[in-house]
């Protein structure tokens, strides 16, 4: 998507452009995932079981799978508007996962939208998440558990960008990496 | 007391106040889990003592779903119910994150084999 105006960057700095070995990329609307909720599920074990050549066994392909699927549902929620794409890019770069949802945010959450981002970025994670569990009692719609969990759990990298394009508004890109270097010697 | 689809079974034992979770949870939000969390409501009032959730075979749970088990979580809190939640360490979710629940009520017991 071609941005105009200022970018805003939140996170870690992800480097989403350098010494790509490949990557593909999968357009959608969320109408499609309001028509069939499962198609975020075979989208995100298609990109587990495709990466399995490079990341094989079954503890890679659930790690790849649930942080492919945190990000599609994330995006799709958060659309602005059902009939405008969600964007899902993926790169491999040596033992390097990089995950982007790209999607288009409606103007009365951005402003939340950001702070959440922030708060994930700023704060202590674990009492982050007590915190919004403790408000999804009152708000069921609290958002953000599933990136405090990619960030948390999974150690990935989070960046995200916020930019502006002519034809659909306020967009945000976000942007996980996985480093199975980090991951194995984790273990 | 068994909820039964192609992706996911959730099912109650009365007998060993046990739940069980299997396949793939990955529902769209909070009402589209409000059947499986009214089920571990029900399961949970059947006997004193502790509850016991199986996710063992529980092989994707999304953050919709965990927030869900969250909330029963601080429901069992309440009311002063323990609950032994027993996971598998080669699902990578499991290993990850199922210590989380540990954080919001001290009587969760987190058994990982």
């Amino acid at each position: 998507m071609q941005a105009s105006g200022k970018i805003l960057h939140i996170g870690d700095n992800i480097d989403f452009h350098n010494d790509i070995d490949n990557l593909f990329s999968v357009t959608f609307l969320p109408l499609d995932f309001f028509d069939s909720w499962e198609r975020g599920s075979l989208l995100s074990n298609f990109v587990a079981d495709y990466y399995g050549h490079n990341f094989p066994g079954p503890e890679a392909r659930n790690l790849i799978s649930t942080v492919v699927n945190e990000l599609i549902e994330n995006a799709v929620k958060f659309s602005r508007n059902n009939s405008m794409p969600v964007i899902i890019t993926i790169k491999k770069r040596k033992e390097e996962m990089l995950i982007q949802a790209d999607n288009c945010l409606p103007k009365h959450r951005q402003d939340a939208f950001v702070a959440v981002c922030r708060e994930i970025s700023e704060k202590d994670l674990d009492e982050l998440y007590v915190k919004r569990m403790h408000e999804n009692l009152k708000d069921p719609n609290s958002s953000g558990i599933g990136l405090i969990l990619i960030k948390k759990d999974y150690c990935a990298g989070l960046s995200f960008s916020f930019y502006t394009d002519d034809r659909h508004g306020t967009h945000v890109a976000v942007t996980a990496k996985l480093d199975f270097d980090d991951l194995r010697k984790q273990q | 007391m068994t909820i039964q689809t192609d992706a996911y079974t959730v099912a109650a034992n009365k007998e060993d106040s046990t739940v069980t979770l299997a396949g793939t949870l990955r529902l769209q939000g909070r009402e589209q889990y409000q059947p499986i969390f009214d089920l571990l409501l029900e399961a949970a009032s059947w006997r004193e003592g502790k509850l016991t959730m199986n996710m063992r075979d529980l092989i994707f749970l999304n953050s919709s779903g965990i927030s869900a088990i969250s909330l029963f979580i601080i429901e069992m809190r309440k009311i002063g119910k323990p609950v032994a939640i027993v996971g598998s360490n080669e699902v990578t979710w499991q290993s990850k994150s199922l210590k989380n629940f540990q954080r919001l009520y001290e009587q969760v017991e987190i058994t990982i084999l």
